[in-house]
């Protein structure tokens, strides 16, 4: 199926730096990526992360800066 | 009635007491649209069936001339033209005895065999090449060519109308049974060599015309027409014409020169495709089929279109021992449904080959008059563009008493339609060969289709169960070499790089030097890095960190300059603010990024608060995946989007543009593009970290040519960046040549024409390509002269640390030639949308191809590409802007390349509009001189385009209107009035000629209602009424208009300017001439 078919259904992935971003499911995750658990359409996905992903800053610049102020 | 003079003619067909007289016949259906193809384009060789035997031995040439006229006399077909009669029709004329001659040639040229064996094909190709005159003599000709002592070569070549396939085991056999008759009896008659034939065609085509009455036919027309009238959706639509992407832009009319590419498949495979058909319960045949559609479907994108099937015809036993042009096409809709499995796929199309065998044969001729919305003008075939054809016996052989007989294979050098897939069947193994339209594709190109297509096979039938789109059609290798070419050259990118620190370091170096220029001002390093770092100070105390956005709206000067650095400084990230833009924009841009805040006044208050303050670099602890800078870019849906750009892919940008664009002191580069636009980046700063100095081109001066023209003097400029828009102003407005400029040329896609001119004028050019996304530019082609030959030029190969991948819609990459879209990787890529992370998450996606434990992510482009054989990745339009019109696939930019080609037109832009219908109209915009003739332009895009891709509206314009960043504002363009009024008074005649002209249309189309601006094939004609027509006007008004300029003229309209600009030609010269023709023969 195209993954852009309505009816396709994703995973929500995130990488090691936090960053998330949608995977087709039952497609094996690339390299470096895991699932957040949550499943669903595209759009369920989407609004899924508009919800959680609420630091856009990558992981390693978040602790560098933590670092700093600290 | 069509035929009516013709019926009762050929009564006593095949009896030796018609020898002496004329007899005619009415044509087959399948002979009629050849002799029009051939009067349509008299040149074309196309149909002509050429075939060559070397005969070594004793042989008897008058034996074999003898011989060869036995077979015209017992098949009437090879002794007979093709005239037409009074109202255009053709018929058959079976000539009272057979015309044809053996011609002996002796060979010229040297010794040797090679030479030999070359001179021969060259004599084959010479024959091939000859053109028939259907009208005057039989189209079969024989001659024998003397390459040695005892050996000789004999060509024998028929036109079409004559042959086919299966009638070559006849001829064959009719020909080794006359020659052992005129051996044995010297002084045999040729007519008595062969008994006569019991049967001729035109028996045939008199079974075909009963049932062309009605209800014979009409059931299995009906039928035919139901299975091929519904589209993918599952409602009726015209088939779409496959639009392969071609190698070369197709030309205007077909062009028939073609070539071939041959291979085997191997015998585990046909095992494998035999095993796969007898478990589907139909033949390989089906399978073939199948895995072919996929092929085109896979290289196209298209997932309904027809394809052509031969089949030998022959129904009837009586006609197994005539020669005759029987062959018969089938036409196969392909639906290729999303979700559809391989072996569904299979299951269609053998439900399809079923009903076709229970309806009977269906005269192709008759489908196209019945199918709806088929363009003929267009230089593309009717209904469909490629054929399959499976031949179950090997090539008939030839054999002849006393000799040994060979067949030679010639080059193909003819191709009648744009791809055709031949598979021959035989106790040897399955050959299979591809012939192809050479002016529209690579043999390369057609060697991986075959290739392609063997895979295909191989993979339907191992794996009937996966989805037809997901099938292998090609290797692991070379899917992963594919994968290897879009990776662009990897380098370490550290804090050694980081803009600021690159800049600090020359400022200390060379602090003397020139940093900036704009007007009569100029700074050196030294002081504007002081005045940054003043500023930096300054900013540092309001609070301007690490991730900080800080608005910019300064207008375009040193003081901007120094600004951007000052906020880089403070470890905080710019957002441009442009002062040229609405005031409504800014504050929606202002309101989503939320800046610190904005500097958009002169910078002296700061720089006076800053006045204490330290001039020394501030070091605050950084990092480099921190924002460098937040850029604001047109959304599609209309609000912009904020592009969050971090340090680190900003280094990498500038570290790999200093590869490509070396500079160093004592270099000036022109900074022409407004902040608003991320390509800005390069100019301001490449040059501040290569020690060069950067020209800043005043707001006023950017966009006037002359002005820019006197800045490259007066500053000795050595880099320029500008969008195609821009340069072309430049081009225009000055007649300068810029020996030595290197020119980057970007932010659109590049036309060849404005890259030929830039290369004329001295510049050294280099395109370069990249969405705002990946940080300015992603890939750079540097363009040499003559590199430039299609619509437009390709966009090259990755910088550093980029990886370009062009997918289809399942994120797999597609074979080299195939159209993808472009998803792009590394160091570049931002950090995603600011402040909005459903659509950053929906664009950036995990990267499938990067190495264990990465993470990376790919940007989706939304750009429609595909790889040229020589690597380089060609832009071929946006994947949503892609129009259709009637069907057909139109790349606004295609006709735009053309326009430019015409010497008045600077630019041109055509867009699509749909009206209230929802019918799509292309709107052409031009910049032209005032008072250029709209028609001229239209008669020049005509000259090279199909008909389809005429815009229909058209305005010749002296500005475009641009946008911010340079580039033309296609929703700014005015829209241009549709002049219904006009066009219902035009449908009126307005002439003498006009008015007669319609009343034989009213005649030859058995119709009226319609008007003289209207398509005749869209009105009811079709290509024997048009002759039919050509007949007609030549007796109404004395002129002989030759059937393809009628072709080209296809209103009544059109057609009247061609009668009243034509004298009348002298008919009885004419007579003359084909009589002196039959003469010669």
């Amino acid at each position: 199926m195209s993954w852009d078919d309505p009816n396709a259904r994703f995973v929500v992935v995130l990488n090691d730096e936090e960053q998330y971003s949608i995977w087709p499911e039952h497609r094996p995750l690339p390299a470096g990526w895991r699932g957040d658990g949550m499943s669903g359409s595209r759009e369920a996905c989407l609004d899924h992360i508009e919800r959680v992903w609420t630091d856009m800053r990558p992981l390693s610049l978040r602790r560098a800066l933590d670092g700093i102020s600290a | 009635m069509d035929h009516q003079i013709m019926t009762g003619a050929v009564d006593g067909e095949g009896s030796l007491e018609t020898k002496d007289r004329l007899s005619r016949s009415p044509l087959s259906f399948a002979q009629e649209r050849l002799w029009f193809l051939q009067k349509l384009d008299p040149l074309d060789t196309s149909y002509n069936l050429t075939r060559a035997f070397r005969l070594r031995g004793a042989l008897d040439r008058e034996a074999l001339e003898r011989a060869l006229t036995a077979l015209a006399w017992r098949h009437e077909l090879l002794r007979s033209r093709f005239p037409a009669a009074v109202d255009g029709t053709p018929y058959q004329e079976v000539l009272g005895r057979p015309a044809l001659r053996l011609r002996h040639e002796r060979l010229a040229g040297g010794h040797g065999v090679e030479a030999v064996d070359g001179a021969i094909v060259e004599c084959i190709e010479a024959e091939a090449a000859h053109v028939f005159e259907l009208e005057a003599a039989p189209p079969y000709r024989a001659v024998l060519i003397e390459a040695g002592p005892d050996d000789a070569v004999l060509i024998l070549s028929m036109h079409h109308m004559l042959s086919d396939g299966s009638s070559n085991a006849i001829w064959v056999k009719d020909l080794l049974a006359a020659y052992g008759a005129a051996l044995a009896g010297p002084g045999r008659a040729a007519e008595a060599l062969l008994p006569p034939a019991s049967t001729q065609y035109a028996g045939y085509v008199r079974q075909q015309r009963d049932a062309d009455r009605p209800g014979h036919l009409s059931a299995a027309l009906d039928r035919a027409v139901e299975r091929l009238q519904d589209g993918v959706a599952g409602t009726p639509s015209a088939i779409p014409v496959l639009d392969l992407p071609p190698d070369r832009p197709r030309p205007a009319s077909g062009s028939r020169a073609g070539g071939r590419v041959d291979f085997t498949l191997s015998a585990e495979l046909v095992s494998r495709v035999r095993a796969f058909a007898q478990a589907e319960g139909c033949t390989p045949f089906v399978i073939i089929l199948a895995a072919w559609a996929i092929l085109l479907a896979r290289r196209s994108g298209q997932s309904d279109f027809a394809i052509g099937v031969p089949n030998a015809g022959r129904w009837e036993e009586e006609f197994e021992d005539v020669v005759g042009f029987f062959v018969e096409t089938e036409v196969y809709r392909l639906r290729l449904r999303a979700g559809m499995t391989g072996r569904d796929l299979v299951r269609a199309l053998r439900a399809d080959v079923r009903s076709m065998l229970d309806d009977g044969p269906v005269p192709f001729e008759k489908l196209l008059e019945r199918l709806p919305g088929i363009d003929r003008g267009n230089g593309r075939t009717p209904l469909f563009q490629t054929m399959v054809n499976i031949q179950m016996d090997a090539h008939a052989e030839l054999s002849l008493p006393g000799l040994s007989v060979e067949l030679i294979e010639t080059p193909e050098r003819t191709a009648k339609f744009e791809l055709s897939l031949n598979v021959a069947y035989s106790a040897a193994g399955v050959r299979c060969s591809i012939e192809y339209a050479s002016a529209v594709f690579d043999e390369t190109t057609v060697e991986a289709m075959g290739r392609q297509f063997a895979m295909l096979l191989d993979s339907l039938s191992c794996d009937a169960g996966a989805a037809w789109d997901a099938l292998p059609m090609w290797d692991a290798q070379e899917r992963d070499a594919s994968l290897a070419c879009g990776r662009g050259p990897a380098a370490d990118i550290d804090r050694s790089q980081d803009m600021m620190a690159l800049f600090e370091e020359w400022a200390a170096r060379q602090p003397h030097a020139t940093a900036a220029i704009c007007g009569d001002d100029s700074i050196s390093y030294g002081d504007l890095n002081a005045r940054a770092n003043r500023l930096a100070h300054a900013l540092g105390k309001v609070g301007v960190a690490a991730e900080s956005l800080v608005g910019v709206g300064l207008a375009r000067g040193l003081d901007m300059l120094a600004a951007l650095l000052a906020i880089g400084k403070a470890g905080g990230a710019y957002v441009p603010l442009d002062p040229g833009q609405p005031e409504a924009r800014i504050d929606l841009i202002r309101s989503r990024a939320q800046p610190l805040l904005t500097l958009d006044s002169p910078l002296d208050g700061l720089l006076c608060e800053a006045e204490g303050a330290a001039q020394g670099n501030p070091a605050p602890p950084y990092c480099m995946r921190q924002l460098a800078y937040g850029l604001y870019t047109s959304g599609s849906t209309g609000a912009p989007k904020g592009v969050g750009i971090e340090r680190r892919a900003f280094a990498n940008f500038l570290a790999a543009m200093k590869g490509l664009v070396p500079m160093g002191p004592g270099d000036r580069l022109l900074a022409v593009t407004t902040l608003g636009f991320d390509i800005a980046g390069l100019e301001l700063f490449l040059p501040l970290v290569c020690g060069a100095a950067v020209v800043i081109a005043p707001q006023e001066a950017a966009g006037d040519p002359l002005a820019l023209c006197e800045l490259i003097r007066r500053h000795n400029i050595g880099v320029m960046q500008a969008t195609p828009a821009t340069w072309r102003l430049l081009l225009d407005g000055s007649d300068a040549r810029w020996p030595g400029l290197r020119g980057l040329c970007g932010g659109e896609a590049l036309g060849a024409s404005l890259a030929a001119r830039l290369l004329e004028r001295g510049v050294d050019l280099i395109n370069v390509y990249g969405p705002t996304e990946t940080t300015v530019w992603s890939s750079a082609f540097p363009v040499k002269e003559g590199e430039a030959s299609g619509a437009s030029v390709p966009i090259g190969a990755p910088i550093a640390n980029t990886v370009l991948y062009i997918l289809d819609d399942r994120m797999e990459p597609v074979p080299p030639g195939v159209v993808g879209e472009l998803w792009i990787g590394g160091e570049g890529l931002a950090r995603g949308y600011v402040g909005d992370p459903a659509l950053t998450a929906e664009a950036f996606r995990p990267d499938p191809f990067a190495g264990a434990g990465s993470g990376a992510r790919l940007y989706r482009t939304g750009d429609r590409v595909r790889r040229r054989p020589d690597g380089s990745i060609e832009f071929l339009g946006r994947r949503d802007h892609q129009v259709k019109i009637r069907g057909y696939r139109v790349e606004p930019a295609e006709i735009e390349a053309v326009l430019e080609r015409h010497e008045a037109v600077s630019q041109a832009v055509v867009t699509a509009r749909a009206d209230a219908t929802g019918e799509v109209t292309l709107a052409a915009y031009v910049l032209a001189p005032a008072g250029q003739s709209v028609a001229e332009l239209r008669s020049h895009a005509e000259a090279c385009l199909p008909r389809y891709m005429i815009p229909d509206l058209w305005a010749v314009l002296d500005s475009f209107p641009l946008n911010a960043s340079g580039k033309v504002d296609r929703a700014a363009l005015p829209a241009i009035a549709a002049e219904a009024a006009v066009a219902t008074l035009q449908d009126q005649p307005v002439s003498q000629t006009e008015t007669r002209l319609l009343a034989l249309w009213h005649d030859v189309l058995d119709r009226t209602g319609f008007g003289v601006t209207d398509n005749f094939f869209e009105v009811g004609g079709h290509s024997l009424r048009l002759a039919r027509l050509q007949t007609r006007i030549g007796k109404e008004f004395g002129v002989a208009l030759p059937l393809q300029s009628l072709f080209r003229a296809p209103t009544v309209r059109d057609m009247g300017q061609l009668i009243d600009g034509h004298a009348p030609v002298d008919a009885a010269a004419d007579l003359a001439f084909m009589s002196n023709l039959l003469e010669t023969l």
